[in-house]
């Protein structure tokens, strides 16, 4: 199985990550070493947008095939989805503190991960007021796809919008480019390929998980 | 210099901690479904 | 029967239903009415910047939707009624008829909301049109985001406090749009700092009414 091998690479790759993270220069200089941070939000938020990504795509296969176990890896990957959100968010405010001033600004990105968080809330309040049956996997499946539409607008157009709201303080926006050296760039890039492991590697746990219970309940 | 290589530490063990467990749960798993499987 | 001329019979359906027994409108014009006027009288005979008036605006008008028009499918379920509309008419028709049922409410909504609202919190030298025509998107939007939730919550236990759950992040996109818009139309911009917010507008009307219709079936046949 392939998985076997892929785990030891997973330990090895990301302890690599974060042994260069400390040990190289920090990424920004203004901001000192608290700009490491970056090695480690950046990939959680990437993580619970591909996460959700995930759960749209389980729920889209899970409309068309009716299959309850797609219905399950959806719901798993939300759960892993909203877990890296929380980090993400977190770590973002911490890392907002000590950049800009205060831990939260409704910054465009700051605001899209917080509403990315009320997504996850009301995916898992509305499977959780119903029972578990074909209604509550259709039902959660639609939510997660009407919701999944509204990310793009999120992502890409609500930061073109604001700023006649607030002024743009964002790091990595258009006005204030965040320059990565060659050196920086490998770490950055290497620690988002290390989390997108270490997704896949949760995923495929957790589907294991899901899947032997569904088996247990006679339902897949 | 100093405290980034405490930090640095600090953070590679809870990442191997985090990673042993996880090695652990899924041992477990495999056991479990390989017993309700013999059934 | 056409799917246009479905579409049609079910909104005289909800018409006639809804002026027989006030269902959606009173609650909507109650909450509307009433969020205008505690922050008007809480004013005083003072005025707000753009920004803020866009924001109460706004405010208003989502608080009322979320009261009115989570209903929108409750009807149906208490008087029994959605059987003979899940075997007389097709998906489509039952979307694009409560859809448009929900826009000609809040249009009445509107209609009374936005003169007080000019009166009570003293706005002036706005852009209008532009006003207007981000009212009309937003008000789309509005509904095209919030139909989908309202038939999901119509057979679920806690209805109301669901519906906002799942409408607001939903709608989240589309109230910074609006309110963005808005406050360029009441600080009396031109039409070229409008175009980016009627853009956005437009695009999440498109997006998610398309999407929404789509799920819809899914929801309706289950």
């Amino acid at each position: 199985m392939y998985i076997k091998w892929m785990r030891w690479l997973l330990l090895i790759w990301l302890s690599a990550v974060i042994v260069f993270a400390f040990v190289q220069p920090a990424p920004q200089q203004q901001i000192g070493e608290t700009s490491r941070i970056i090695y480690f939000h950046v990939p959680c938020a990437w993580l619970c947008v591909l996460a959700f990504f995930m759960t749209a795509l389980l729920s889209v296969r899970y409309l068309l095939k009716k299959d309850m176990t797609l219905d399950a890896k959806a719901s798993l990957s939300a759960q892993l989805g909203l877990l890296f959100c929380l980090l993400a968010t977190v770590s973002g405010a911490i890392w907002a503190r000590f950049a800009w001033g205060a831990f939260w600004n409704w910054d465009p990105r700051q605001t899209s991960i917080f509403l990315q968080l009320l997504i996850y809330f009301a995916y898992f309040s509305l499977r959780g007021s119903i029972g578990e049956t074909e209604k509550r996997a259709t039902f959660s499946s639609a939510y997660a796809i009407l919701a999944f539409l509204t990310v793009p607008f999120l992502i890409f157009i609500v930061p073109r919008i604001t700023p006649s709201l607030h002024p743009s303080d964002t790091v990595i926006g258009k006005e204030q480019k965040f320059n990565m050296g060659p050196v920086v760039r490998w770490i950055f890039f290497s620690s988002l390929a290390g989390f997108t492991l270490l997704y896949y590697y949760l995923y495929r746990l957790g589907a294991k998980i899901k899947v032997a219970e569904l088996n247990r309940k006679g339902m897949a | 210099m100093n405290h980034n290589y405490v930090v640095m530490v600090v953070v590679l063990l809870v990442w191997a901690a985090l990673f042993f467990y996880l090695l652990r749960l899924e041992k477990k798993i495999d056991k479990l479904i390989k017993e309700t499987r013999k059934d | 029967m056409s799917w246009a001329a479905e579409t049609r019979t079910i909104l005289k359906k909800e018409l006639r239903s809804e002026f027989r027994r006030r269902w959606s409108s009173a609650l909507l014009l109650l909450f509307g009415l009433v969020t205008v006027f505690v922050v008007s009288f809480s004013l005083g005979a003072g005025s707000l910047t753009p920004g803020l008036l866009s924001a109460f605006f706004w405010v208003t008008l989502f608080f009322a939707s979320t009261a009115g028009l989570s209903r929108s499918f409750l009807k149906e379920e208490e008087t029994k009624t959605i059987l003979a509309l899940r075997l007389l008419a097709s998906p489509p028709s039952v979307f694009w008829g409560k859809l448009c049922f929900n826009l000609l409410l809040l249009f009445f909504l509107e209609l009374i909301l936005v003169p007080l609202f000019f009166v009570w919190m003293n706005v002036s030298g706005i852009n209008a049109s532009g006003f207007l025509l981000i009212l009309l998107l937003g008000s789309l939007g509005l509904v095209a985001g919030t139909t989908l939730a309202a038939a999901m919550v119509a057979k679920a236990e806690s209805k109301g406090v669901l519906f906002v759950i799942l409408a607001f992040p939903v709608l989240a996109p589309l109230l910074i749009f609006a309110m963005a818009g808005t406050k360029a139309a009441f600080a009396g911009a031109g039409w070229e700092q409008l175009a980016n917010p009627v853009k956005a507008l437009v695009s999440y009307a498109v997006v998610i009414g398309a999407g929404s219709s789509i799920l819809f079936d899914f929801i309706w046949e289950v």
